[in-house]
């Protein structure tokens, strides 16, 4: 009986015989030595167009740099809070109306869902920033940024709590309503925390994909972490290490975000549900 | 090789899983046309054993053999010497996205190199054998769990094998499905076979089988014909695992 | 203003913007799909430094934001004396984040197929390439429907990365900021326009492909 869980990729290989290993060894070698060779090429682009002179770098050592990061990042984390929230309201109510049994209702809801789920939140963001001002309403550059990253995020979301609703089992729906539970109450008391709380790794996985919306807060002119290293680049005349060192920043927050949602999933064995995995229509 | 050489002799086979040492110094040998049912508690390594014999498992010391050449590590000798031992599974491991034919048929097209229309007839002659020709069009997942296991072994035979393994068959069957496939063993076992089965079907070891092989915590602790075995245990061990099966 | 009155305006221009959002969609998702075969192979291969440089790659573009990414290929890349014309910058940057989640799919797909057949494949003498050709490549892309559907739809949202840069001709989200600046009280009629062209396609992208999911999945 074997003993060990293997993953797939793993899976696929046999345990090696004498020549495979050989085979593996070279393999390995050659490749790290390719490896090694496109790393030298890149460090030598930097060093010989002068990217890794101090003058590029030598600000990164000195605390105001990162305070300003950091004020920029403390931006990024309040938009991406504040619609986080806004969407999942929103998404709820979505998906409550999708779900419904009042045709009207779940058709509009439908419509509402496929349209912000069809449409890039660049897209939104204009409509917020060009298009409502035409109508005398000014927001605040917070609102205009935050609102269409919260739409976006809610016709996903709508469907993520969709399939957490339809991955609670029937049972407990049948159970509720044989004891003489309401539908409604079934609803609000059984089905939905069930359902929140199967939905939790895939909520912390679309966290990420709001965090990524709101670097473009710059087009708003709220002051994010990308709108505060625009300013760190003219200050210090330095394009490649700035904008390397808050890719680096965002890749890393949101690769903790997706580890911590799959520590979740793994955590309480339910699938992440995502816009990838999710039906498109 | 002769008529005297076992289709299957593993020789002083050990084997560890990091600390735990799940075959210890096991020999055994089958001669062709044998039926030899492997029993005995859970964690006993006869699953193991069983995969060892066509390298699912690898082990750390010891010699297997298949009629008479020793079992290859790797590459195109291992796949062919794999194509002469059907196996069986648990958990029926049909390719799901084939249809039940094509299951029957990637074998001996891909293997064999035989061609599709004498590959397609061998394989529903077999599938009726075994009582699925009806399902050949069918997807795996639109089959019950006794009809997969019969395509299974059928899948198998399909590469005219020397000898057939079976890794606890029926285990994952419901109780009503467990008699369809062990009445296809045991009509190959009587069209002489050479079958090595990992199982806890008594009644089918006392049927059919000419020798029962009783393990323990990795080491064969007893072996010998099936109405000695079953009737006058010699160990202890023993005696208290039939005890134990036959409560029920 | 009105709808007929905008189109009248500006109905040539929104015509090559379909074409460019569309075209580029397109030309951007091939080449991602092609990336995204090599980094899976790369991390499915059995050399880990292999494995490891493909894990990166994903890791790094299925984290980073688009418009992180465009400014780098953008700004950045110049100063390290790579200099790409801005229609290639958005492409390239596209084609770097959705190759990452076309091999997570990828990926998906092949973990789906479960130890046990590859078991049986090789009981019954196939090779490893057959195994792999007959058993686990045909099965991870036909799992791999629905998620890659959902990458062509992200894929054509992300498109709207070049109203971030200037482009001649505009795509479907740079042509509302282009006509808003140009036609004062055009109102909402080019965002409307702009964003049922998007919405429209995502939903036809989306009924195709539950077609061709039905037809080809594997059901288990």
């Amino acid at each position: 009986m074997s003993a060990h869980v293997t993953s797939m990729r793993d899976a696929l290989y046999e345990a090696p015989g004498p020549r495979t290993k050989r085979l593996t060894v070279i393999g390995t070698t050659i490749s790290l030595a390719l490896v090694a060779v496109g790393a030298a090429l890149i460090v030598r682009q930097f060093y010989i167009t002068g990217q890794l002179d101090a003058a590029y770098w030598s600000f990164f050592t000195e605390w105001n740099t990162w305070r300003y990061l950091l004020e920029g990042l403390v931006g990024t984390v309040r938009v991406a809070l504040v619609a986080a929230v806004i969407s999942l309201v929103l998404g709820v109510l979505l998906m409550f109306g999708r779900i419904s049994s009042f045709p009207p209702l779940a058709v509009l809801s439908r419509v509402v869902i496929d349209f912000f789920r069809g449409v890039p939140s660049l897209l939104l963001i204009y409509f917020f920033f060009l298009v409502v001002p035409q109508y005398g309403l000014q927001l605040p550059s917070f609102w205009m940024i935050t609102l269409p990253v919260s739409l976006a995020a809610s016709g996903v979301l709508a469907e993520v709590f969709r399939a957490g609703v339809n991955a609670v089992p029937k049972g407990q729906t049948e159970a509720a309503l044989s004891i003489g539970l309401t539908p409604t109450k079934t609803m609000l008391r059984i089905v939905l925390p069930q359902a929140l709380r199967i939905v939790v790794p895939s909520l912390i996985s679309q966290l990420v994909v709001v965090v990524k919306d709101t670097t473009v807060a710059y087009v708003v002119s709220y002051p994010d972490l990308m709108q505060n290293a625009r300013v760190l680049i003219t200050t210090h005349d330095s394009v490649v290490s700035v904008y390397l060192v808050v890719a680096l920043i965002y890749i890393l927050i949101n690769f903790a975000i997706n580890q911590l949602s799959i520590a979740m999933a793994r955590r309480s064995g339910n699938p992440i549900i995502s816009r990838e995995t999710e039906n498109p229509t | 090789m002769n008529a005297e050489t076992p289709v299957i002799e593993l020789r002083h086979v050990d084997k560890h899983y990091g600390s735990l040492h799940v075959l210890k110094d096991i020999n055994l040998s089958i001669r062709a046309g044998e039926v030899v049912v492997l029993i005995g508690p859970s964690g006993s390594g006869k699953s193991t054993l069983c995969r060892t014999i066509n390298r699912l498992e690898t082990i750390d010391s010891g010699e297997i053999l298949i009629e008479g050449q020793p079992l290859p590590q790797e590459g195109k000798e291992l796949a062919q010497m794999r194509a002469e031992i059907g196996m069986v599974f648990q958990s029926f491991n049909l390719f799901a996205h084939k249809t039940i034919l094509d299951n029957v048929t990637l074998g001996p097209r891909e293997v064999l190199k035989t061609p599709k229309d004498v590959a397609e007839k061998e394989a529903m002659e077999l599938l009726a054998r075994v009582g699925v020709d009806a399902q050949a069009a069918k997807v795996p997942a639109q089959l019950s769990g006794g009809q997969q296991q019969r395509v299974a072994i059928a899948r198998s035979l399909a590469m005219h094998p020397k000898a057939m393994l079976f890794d606890e068959p029926t285990s994952a069957l419901d109780p009503e499905m467990i008699n369809e496939v062990l009445e296809v063993m045991v009509e190959l076992a009587r069209e002489g076979m050479t079958m090595v089965v990992v199982t806890h079907e008594m009644n089918f070891a006392r049927r059919v089988s000419n020798r029962v092989v009783f393990m323990a915590d990795g080491q064969i602790l007893e072996e010998g014909a099936p109405d000695q075995f079953f009737d006058h245990p010699k160990t202890a061990r023993a005696k208290d695992f039939l005890d134990s099966i036959r409560g029920h | 203003m009105g709808f007929a009155e905008i189109l009248e305006l500006y109905g040539a221009n929104y015509a090559k913007a379909v074409f460019e959002t569309m075209s580029m969609t397109f030309v951007c998702f091939c080449f991602a799909m092609a990336i995204a075969i090599l980094i899976t192979v790369l991390r499915v291969s059995p050399i880990k430094p292999l494995r490891i440089v493909g894990d990166l790659y994903v890791q790094i573009f299925r984290n980073i934001p688009g418009v992180a990414l465009l400014v780098v290929v953008a700004y950045a890349l110049p100063n390290l004396k790579v200099v790409l014309p801005w229609k290639t910058c958005v492409e390239v940057t596209v084609v770097l984040l959705a190759s990452a989640f076309g091999s997570e799919n990828f990926m998906t797909g092949i973990n789906a197929i479960g130890v046990g057949q590859i078991e049986a494949a090789r009981s019954i003498g196939l090779t490893f390439g057959q195994t792999m050709r007959k058993i686990v490549i045909p099965q991870a892309l036909r799992s791999a429907v629905l998620p890659m559907t959902n990458l062509l739809i992200a894929t054509m949202l992300s498109t709207s990365l070049g109203s971030q840069v200037p482009l001649n001709p505009q795509e479907l989200t740079g042509l509302v900021s282009y006509i808003t600046t140009r036609s004062t009280g055009a109102g909402i009629v080019p965002f409307v326009i702009s964003a049922l062209c998007y919405a429209g396609t995502a939903v036809l992208m989306g009924v195709l492909g539950n077609l061709i999911d039905k037809k080809v999945r594997v059901i288990r």
